[in-house]
This record gives C-alpha cells, sequence and structure tokens, in this order.
C-alpha cells in the first residue's frame, strides 16, 4: 500500500513563501521541497534571519493570510510548526467569533 | 529655509519643500495601518529610501511625539545610527529616474569631479542596510548613487520596467539615463542577490571597480537565469571576457559565514578578483556588522579603495598591494584589521 504525501496546507505555502523573502539564502530547492512533502519542522534559530528579516516574514504571512503575527511573537514559537500553529489558532479564533483574524 | 530677497522673511526651499510633503504623505499612510506590520511596512521602505537629510527631517519633526510612539522610536532609532549624523554644507537628494532606479545626487558638483556608485540592491530592495548609512558616510560633492531595485526580486536577471528585458540590456539602458563615463570614476556595489549582477555591470560596462558583498552563488544564479528563459551564455561570456582595463573585482564575505564564503569563493574562482573574508564575521548583512562595530566608513573607503570625504590626486588610488598589507593593519587609514585574509586570482 503506498502513501499518500501529506496535503500541503495553504498555510504552509504561504510560510514558505515568506520564508523566502525572510531568509532568502536559508533554504536551497531541495529544502524548500522537503518541507512542503514531508512537513517537516524548520527551527528559525537555525535560519539566517535578522530583525528585518523577522519583520520582512510577519509581513508577508500578514499579507497572505490575513493574520497578523508580531516580529515579537516569533522567538516564542521558535519553528515553522509553531507559526502554523498560531496561525490555526488565530483563524479559528476568527472563525468563531466571526471576526478579523489579526485581532 | 533660504532669505526670500523681496520679502526678507525665510522661504522652505525646494528640498525642505519636499521633505515636508513627503513627511506629511507619511503621516497620512501610517494613520491608516491598523497592525504593527502595516506600519513596520512602511518604515523598511521608507529606510530603503531616505537620505541623511530625510532622516533628520523625519527625526526632528517625529521628536514631537510621545516618547513611546512607533514613528518616534522608528527615526530615532534609524537617526542615532547613522554613521554621522551632521549637517553637511550640500546634501544628497533623491530622484527617481525610472520605478526601481534611484538617483541620490547633491545639486552641486561636477560628474568629472566624482565617484558614481551603482548599487545593485538585494532581495530587501536594499544595500544590505538603510540607504541613509550608506550616503552618510560620503561626501556629496564627490559621490553620486544609484540605487537599483529588483521589485520582482530576480536578481535583475529580467531587467527592470522600462529598464530592458534582461540584465545585460538593462545595463546599457542604464547608460543612456546616467553615463559612467562622465564621472571620474565609476564603481558598482552589489549586495546579495545584487553581488552577481555587480560583477557583471562592473565588466560589462568597463568600470573601474566591482564590489560585491555576500553575493549568491553564481551558479545558482547562472541556473536560474536559465530558468527564467534568459540566455544564461551571455552571462557567462560576460563574466569570461577580459576587456582592457580590466576593473578590480572585490568580492567579500564573512569568514565565519560558510555559505557564503562558499558562493564567494566559487565566484573568485570564474573571475581575476580579489576575496576578502571579514574576520569573526558570521552574519550575511555585512554592512550592518560593520555598523555595529562602528567600523563602516573604514569599510567603505577600504573597498572603495579611496577616501569617502577628500578628492584624491586622480591615478593616486591605494595599490592592490596595500590591500594585503592591509589585512594585519593600517594606521594611516585607521582601518581595522578586519579584512583577515586577501587572496588574489
Amino acid at each position: 500500500m503506498s502513501e499518500q504525501p501529506p496535503e500541503v496546507s495553504s498555510l504552509r505555502l504561504a510560510i514558505l513563501e515568506a520564508l523566502k523573502i525572510a531568509a532568502p539564502g536559508a533554504l536551497n530547492d531541495e529544502a524548500r521541497k522537503t518541507f512542503l512533502a514531508t512537513g517537516s519542522n524548520i527551527v528559525f534559530a537555525e535560519l539566517d534571519m535578522d530583525s528585518l528579516g523577522e519583520m520582512e516574514f510577519c509581513i508577508a504571512i500578514e499579507l497572505s493570510t490575513g493574520v497578523t503575527l508580531l516580529p515579537s511573537e516569533l522567538a516564542e514559537l521558535a519553528s515553522t510548526d509553531g507559526v502554523e500553529r498560531r496561525l490555526r489558532e488565530k483563524l479559528d479564533e476568527a472563525a468563531r467569533s466571526g471576526g478579523e483574524a489579526s485581532r | 529655509m533660504t532669505p526670500d530677497p523681496a520679502r526678507g522673511t525665510p522661504v522652505p526651499s525646494r528640498e525642505a519643500n519636499r521633505m515636508d510633503r513627503g513627511y506629511r504623505l507619511y503621516r497620512r499612510r501610517a494613520s491608516r495601518c491598523r497592525t504593527e506590520n502595516q506600519l513596520n511596512r512602511i518604515h523598511i521602505a521608507l529606510d530603503n529610501y531616505m537620505t541623511p537629510a530625510e532622516v533628520r527631517h523625519f527625526a526632528a519633526v517625529l521628536a514631537g511625539e510621545v516618547a513611546d510612539s512607533p514613528s518616534r522610536r522608528w527615526i530615532a532609532t534609524l537617526a542615532e545610527s547613522m554613521p554621522i549624523n551632521a549637517v553637511r554644507p550640500v546634501e544628497f537628494e533623491r530622484r527617481e529616474l525610472l520605478k526601481g532606479v534611484t538617483h541620490y545626487t547633491a545639486n552641486a558638483g561636477s560628474p568629472a569631479e566624482k565617484t558614481l556608485i551603482i548599487g545593485f540592491s538585494g532581495i530587501h530592495h536594499r544595500l544590505m542596510s538603510p540607504t541613509a548609512w550608506l550616503l552618510d558616510c560620503l561626501n556629496p560633492m564627490l559621490y553620486d548613487v544609484i540605487v537599483l531595485r529588483d521589485f520582482s526580486r530576480r536578481g535583475f536577471a529580467l531587467g527592470l520596467p522600462g529598464l530592458g528585458k534582461d540584465l545585460l540590456e538593462m545595463l546599457s539602458d542604464l547608460a543612456k539615463h546616467c553615463d559612467p563615463r562622465a564621472y571620474r570614476k565609476a564603481v558598482s556595489l552589489g549586495t546579495s542577490a545584487g553581488g552577481v549582477p555587480a560583477i557583471l555591470a562592473a565588466i560589462a560596462l568597463e568600470l573601474d571597480r566591482g564590489i560585491s558583498l555576500c553575493p549568491s552563488d553564481y551558479r545558482w544564479y547562472a541556473a536560474y537565469v536559465k530558468a527564467l528563459g534568459v540566455d544564461e551564455q551571455s552571462y557567462a561570456a560576460v563574466l569570461a571576457s577580459r576587456p582592457h582595463p580590466f576593473p578590480e573585482l572585490i568580492i567579500v564575505s564573512g569568514a565565519l559565514k560558510k555559505d557564503d564564503l562558499a558562493a564567494a569563493v566559487a565566484l573568485h574562482a570564474a573571475v581575476p578578483s580579489q576575496l576578502w573574508k571579514v574576520r569573526n564575521c558570521a552574519q550575511h548583512g555585512i554592512l550592518k556588522w560593520h555598523i555595529a562595530r562602528g567600523t563602516l566608513r573604514a569599510f567603505l573607503a577600504k573597498v572603495l579603495d579611496q577616501s569617502l570625504e577628500n578628492q584624491e590626486a586622480r591615478g593616486a588610488t591605494l595599490s592592490a598591494r596595500w590591500v594585503v598589507t592591509s589585512g594585519a593593519r593600517s594606521l594611516a587609514m585607521g582601518v581595522p584589521a578586519a579584512t583577515d585574509s586577501v587572496s588574489f586570482r
């Protein structure tokens, strides 16, 4: 029985696109494919993301998902899994309240 | 402000008027921001474009805001980190030649007495630092700066809107807007994704010097160009060409930044150049690394191989031999021994 590859969520695509802008040299094509194909986790400490990169990452996430994630949150979230989890929480919360995801 | 002889009262200069308009536009845009990210986006864009005079203007106006105002904190941080942060007799002014082509020049001095720096920005549309940091280090009487920004984030592989369909066409068209040959000296300066284009530009335009700070890997760039449908062989041909005189090419990388160093070594192997490894530097943002140490001016003087403030006699530029020996120490220029090792090819 062959295993189906996990579905690539739009959030993971958004995170990957944001990483391309925030830390362009940090992920090669192979790493990007692996990230999408296997659901692997990328730890921010392993990327060369400076404060500008963190801001650019959050701006890109907000533009693509409508969810506000602040640069000050990234250290706590620590990785792409952490970011994806937080985005889902905010989107779920927004769906429940019928409000905006950014709050 | 300049006095109005007719009325005897000060009237704002054209540049002051322009800065006032810029500030009012900023306030309008900032007032519409609903999130911190939206405001950060505006601040990053302003960091990328502002001249030192504009930074001081904004800092002076925003100093009246409450201390924890995001706008005041942003501009205060930017102003305080400027290498000189002092008013000059003449200042850089900003002119948009085309979308993605910004010309910084003072309304004084002749190109024949100036050095033109053609900057190829990286993916963040800046030369690794707020533009005002770089300009603040340069005497506007002696330098003009063009900053090229590829908003498509393709490393200039497809040129710029209104300026060619690929990098080589873009360079050819750029010379029509600002002729490097009119200048005393012309230099390309590329950072990160702009690093390889800067080297290609120095050769193709037969500039005096090409400086590449933490460039992308040329092999990756060539593959990327090819994937975009551009003939990468024409780029390879430029890299393989040896016009006479050949520009001095400088490739710089942090000595401890392994991926940057590997890319710099690969580019160094492909073209006659000097490879400078900055000791103890594990950062990609090499200009930011220098600003944090108070050595940005010394570093720029070293890579430009000339004074940032004073006109040197034509032909009296520092020799390559000096660069080698300066790896240990240079008291004459006050250059710190941050460049650990230099290799030639």
